[in-house]
């Protein structure tokens, strides 16, 4: 009855926006996935890339999010500014049409709205904790993203994408696909698949360089 | 009478006393009028809501619940799923093969919110439709009242749908939103959330909830929890030794207090019995012949059984665990015949007995009414106390009398200290210091008295099972910190009302703390009665919103289920009434979400779970009531607090007048004054000593006061003849002494109470009456009788 894991999906997949960099909108991402990626590190171009993903430091970065519901002619637009931080977890501030902020860290999701009152969403065991599933996505932690997910990459040039399918069956359900895009060491483009109809697309600004987050940023934007 | 016939009348007359109380207990099959259920401590007919309310969730689900739970004995091993898996399928095979339950839920999985979630959107509608009508409604008349109410709401309807939309919820509520355009399920969604399992997944392993088919404070619904939950313990060490289980509920503390109550019982009558014989033995010359005081205490506890069996439909075991106090008052008129000395040799029994009836009517008498007294209480069990005591009494009189009556040489020399009487300037002042000190004490500690009752001192408290009960809370949600009110009213409509006033009452008292109750998702009745004139301008509903829906960006093609929905809903909804709808609907709920709401014998209540520590009480026309309160009743014991005082005071008047009227103005008031003086000092003592006083050290005083009267008349009547007091005085106080001693060593709270206070009244009687002459010997004597 409750949704929380839905609501993960949600914080997840804007997060995964936190991975982006400057999209270029017309880039020639590969339109199908490529093969599976049997293990880490056994395609050495996307070893480099993973480990060049991973070392990125905290982002700041606009985005601006597309959603798909089977019973709309046309997606909702929301724009706002998202920021990620690997210790504290993802933060996404929404400007429009309505101030609002989630986060989503190690304890589970925030629900924070423009009065900045807050509901804590923790993880338990009664649904498949697509937190701290979807999370390793956000850190390209290798290791974690090969155990949790079947991999398959795909290159068109200097464009690539990246498809991540959950292994566990009911953790597919929730998610569906998870498809990376981007250009080089910079991402571009996410999607989480669930059906043609239902279907979440971030795309998200260029990131400021050399973000740190100070203790008022910490407190207004992390739990 | 000829010695010899009057031996066999006497034996006639016990033999058929005896036969005749067996009889009656046969008869009457007293152990099942025997029971261990608090609630039949108290009246049947008590009025007071919070009274109603423990009444019918004694008798409700909620004390058939047990809480079972799974877990790894390794706890490195706790997200091992598939093992819990394994381990929950045996259990709750287990437990639904053994018949003992009528209801398993498991919390940890999906499958309870999932059914909890279908319950609330398959009846939509009815629960979360009115409410969501009226809320519309009230913003049409403020906003818009001049525009047609159909078309107005079907814009309004799409507007909403569309800005929910880009809240974040959104995503998880999308496979829903075609058949609910009107959102009421996601408005409902965050108030279930706590109905659906653990606060939080902190708690590794599997949560089972079942329900009891039987009751939890019978024995057989113990017997049938305790061997369903070793069967499955065994199945369970059968599949996996490395799961632990762990289970508790009402049942098994009900019969672990059963189980306690029972040993206390046997326990406290064999102890009060040893101790009194034992002083008795180490009274008395020959005290092979002290035996012969026995069976006048079995007649007198036989009597007493006897009468509370007859005269009560149910007589809780708590009443037979004080009755063993007879034991040591019982002895009284035996001892004061038996060990008083012929007043010439050959002197027959029957003179003998003439000689002292009238100290041994005044005492028994006066006693017998002012415990009658106790008969007006509203609490059954005063009530059977005063049953149980004043037929043990008169009883162990009557036998008394009949007993020695064939005893040959019915007098039992007392040994030497027993009657030692030291007299010396030193012992004077000493006397004198004692009685000063005792009197300060009883001028002074009363004031510093204080009361607490709570109805959980009737159980023997097992600390043990209540550690594991709080785990097994803990893994279930509950918390400490969290406040539990239960509203009621004597129908559903009457207690949605109350509950409507204790949310408003609430979100001023605590504005902070949010609510979580299943009640509050209902419509209230104003909503309900209000539905056929809001549904009645909706014709045609369907379409307008349709329209809406297509100028808000929505495929209008997707909505249609709703529009059928909707339509059979409002056309076939009838005028049904909102206490048949809640009476429905609470007969449909499963699991703990059941246990919110309850509405059955002319009766319903709603529970409110608050996060918030105890603070502020409802006031009463919310008639809702903390479970802080309900769970000790304090305020409801306070009252019967009272009505015992009232009625011990009007028995200690009673006794007071009957002294006076046999002994006069002067000596009634020597008399009367050990008891009030000994209560007073007992009382004194409790508040110097900052313990909190209960109903049961009132009864324990009424008792005392009583037993300390006996003593005062003995010592009068003696003194009265000019003999030096019979020492029978001292070793039945003793006794009595003694027995209330072993009640004091009780695990039950409140027989200790009642102990404690019996033994300090009579040890300070049994002081004043000794020590008054002696601290006054050469000055007329305060305590001293004068003989007229």
């Amino acid at each position: 009855m409750t949704r929380a894991a839905p609501r993960c999906v949600l914080a997840l997949s804007l997060g995964l926006a936190a991975l982006c960099g400057a999209p270029p909108p017309d880039a020639p991402f590969p339109e199908k996935p490529g093969p599976e990626l049997p293990a880490a590190g056994a395609d050495a171009g996307f070893r480099e890339l993973f480990r060049s993903l991973a070392s990125r430091g905290s982002v700041l970065a606009n985005f601006t999010e597309y959603r798909w519901f089977p019973f709309r002619t046309a997606p909702v637009v929301l724009d706002g500014e998202m920021r990620f931080s690997k210790e504290l977890g993802l933060s996404l501030h929404y400007l429009r049409p309505e101030e609002r902020m989630v986060i989503a860290d190690a304890g589970g999701l925030v629900l924070r709205d423009a009065s900045g009152r807050s509901r804590a969403i923790r993880p338990d065991d009664r649904t498949p904790d697509i937190g701290g599933t979807l999370l390793p996505i956000l850190r390209f932690d290798e290791g974690e993203l090969f155990r949790v997910f079947h991999v398959s990459g795909a290159r068109s040039g200097g464009a690539w994408r990246i498809d991540f399918v959950p292994r566990s069956a009911e953790l597919a359900r929730w998610v569906g696909t998870v498809t990376v895009e981007g250009t080089g060491d910079t991402l571009s483009r996410i999607e989480i698949h669930r059906s043609s109809t239902q279907r979440i697309e971030i795309r998200v600004g260029a990131p400021a360089p050399g973000v740190t987050f100070g203790a008022a940023d910490r407190k207004r934007y992390f739990r | 009478m000829a010695p010899h016939h009057q031996k066999r009348a006497a034996r006639l007359v016990l033999t058929a006393a005896c036969a005749a109380a067996l009889g009656i207990l046969w008869l009457r099959d007293a152990p099942r009028h025997v029971s261990t259920d608090v609630m039949d401590l108290v009246p049947s007919s008590e009025s007071s809501p919070e009274l109603a309310l423990i009444r019918s969730l004694a008798g409700d689900r909620q004390s058939r619940v047990v809480m079972v739970a799974l877990y790894p004995k390794d706890a490195t091993q706790s997200k091992d799923g598939a093992r819990l898996a394994k381990a929950r399928d045996a259990v709750l095979a287990s437990l639904r093969g053994s018949g003992a339950f009528e209801d398993t839920v498991e919390l940890t999985g999906g499958s309870y919110r999932e059914t909890l979630g279908r319950l609330v959107f398959d009846r939509r509608f009815d629960l979360l439709g009115p409410a969501w009508l009226a809320e519309r409604w009230g913003e049409h008349e403020k906003e818009a009242p001049e525009a047609p109410w159909g078309p107005w709401l079907a814009e309004r309807t799409a507007a909403r749908l569309e800005a929910f939309l880009y809240r974040p919820e959104a995503l998880g509520f999308q496979d829903l939103m075609h058949a609910d355009p009107l959102l009421l399920v996601p408005g409902a969604a965050d108030r279930l959330q706590g109905f659906t399992g653990a606060a939080d997944g902190s708690s590794p392993g599997v949560l089972i909830w079942a329900l009891l088919r039987s009751s939890a404070l019978e024995t057989d619904g113990q017997v049938a929890a305790s061997s369903a939950l070793a069967r499955a313990q065994l199945e369970l060490s059968a599949a996996d030794p490395g799961i632990a289980l762990r289970w508790s509920g009402v049942v098994r503390l009900a019969a672990e207090s059963r189980r306690r109550i029972e040993g206390e019982f046997s326990r406290l009558n064999l102890l009060s019995l040893a101790a009194v014989l034992a002083v008795v033995l180490a009274c008395v010359r020959r005290p092979v012949r002290a035996l012969l005081l026995v069976p006048v205490v079995v007649f007198s506890v036989l009597g007493a059984w006897t009468a509370v069996i007859a005269a009560f439909d149910r007589v809780h075991v708590v009443v037979f665990v004080v009755g063993s106090l007879l034991c040591g008052v019982a002895i009284d008129y035996g001892l004061y015949i038996f060990l008083q000395a012929p007043a010439r040799p050959g002197e027959p029994y029957a003179e003998k007995v003439g000689r002292l009836m009238k100290p041994l009517l005044a005492s028994s008498l006066t006693v017998v009414l002012g415990f009658s007294m106790l008969l007006g209480s509203d609490l059954p069990l005063v009530r059977q106390v005063g049953v149980f005591v004043g037929a043990g009494l008169l009883t162990a009189l009557g036998s008394a009398i009949l007993w020695f009556a064939q005893v040959d040489d019915p007098f039992l020399e007392t040994r030497r200290f027993a009657r030692a009487r030291p007299e010396s300037p030193a012992v004077r002042g000493a006397a004198r210091a004692v009685l000063l000190v005792a009197a300060v004490v009883a001028l002074a500690g009363p004031w510093r008295l204080t009361w607490r009752d709570d109805v959980r001192d009737l159980q023997v408290p097992s600390p043990d099972l209540e550690a594991n009960d709080g785990d097994l809370r803990s893994r279930f949600g509950d918390r400490a910190d969290r406040m539990v009110y239960l509203t009621q009213g004597a129908t559903p409509t009457e207690a949605r009302e109350s509950l409507e006033r204790f949310l408003a009452w609430h979100s001023r008292a605590f504005p902070e703390a949010g609510v979580l109750s299943f009640g509050a998702l209902l419509p209230s009745p104003a909503q309900w009665a209000a539905l056929p004139a809001r549904l009645a301008g909706l014709d045609g509903f369907g379409a307008d919103l349709g329209a809406a829906l297509a100028r808000h960006g929505f495929d209008r093609s997707a909505f249609a289920s709703f529009g059928d929905e909707w339509e059979r809903w409002r056309g076939g909804r009838g005028n049904a009434g909102y206490d048949a709808f809640v009476v429905s609907l609470g007969a449909s709920l499963k699991g703990p979400v059941a246990l919110t709401l309850a509405s059955h014998g002319g009766a319903c209540w709603f529970v409110t779970l608050s996060d918030h520590p105890a603070g502020a009480e409802p006031p009463a026309d919310t008639r809702t009531f903390s479970s802080r309160e309900l769970e000790n009743l304090n305020g409801l014991f306070g009252r019967y607090r009272m009505s015992a005082l009232r009625l011990s005071t009007l028995g200690l008047g009673i006794i007071g007048l009957s002294v006076f009227a046999i002994y006069g103005w002067r000596r009634g008031f020597g008399i009367f004054a050990v008891p009030c003086g000994s209560c007073l000092f007992a009382f004194g003592l409790f508040g110097l000593l900052g313990h909190p006083l209960n109903l049961f050290h009132l009864l324990g005083a009424f008792l005392g006061v009583c037993l300390a009267h006996n003593y005062a008349i003995f010592t009068w009547e003696s003194a009265a003849r000019g003999e030096t007091p019979p020492p029978s005085i001292r070793i039945s106080a003793s006794c009595a002494a003694a027995s209330f001693g072993v009640l004091a060593l009780s695990g039950i709270p409140v027989v200790a109470a009642l102990g404690s206070m019996v033994a300090v009244i009579i040890l300070t009687a049994l002081a004043a009456v000794e020590l008054g002459p002696l601290a006054d010997r050469h000055a007329g004597l305060a305590v001293r009788p004068k003989v007229d």
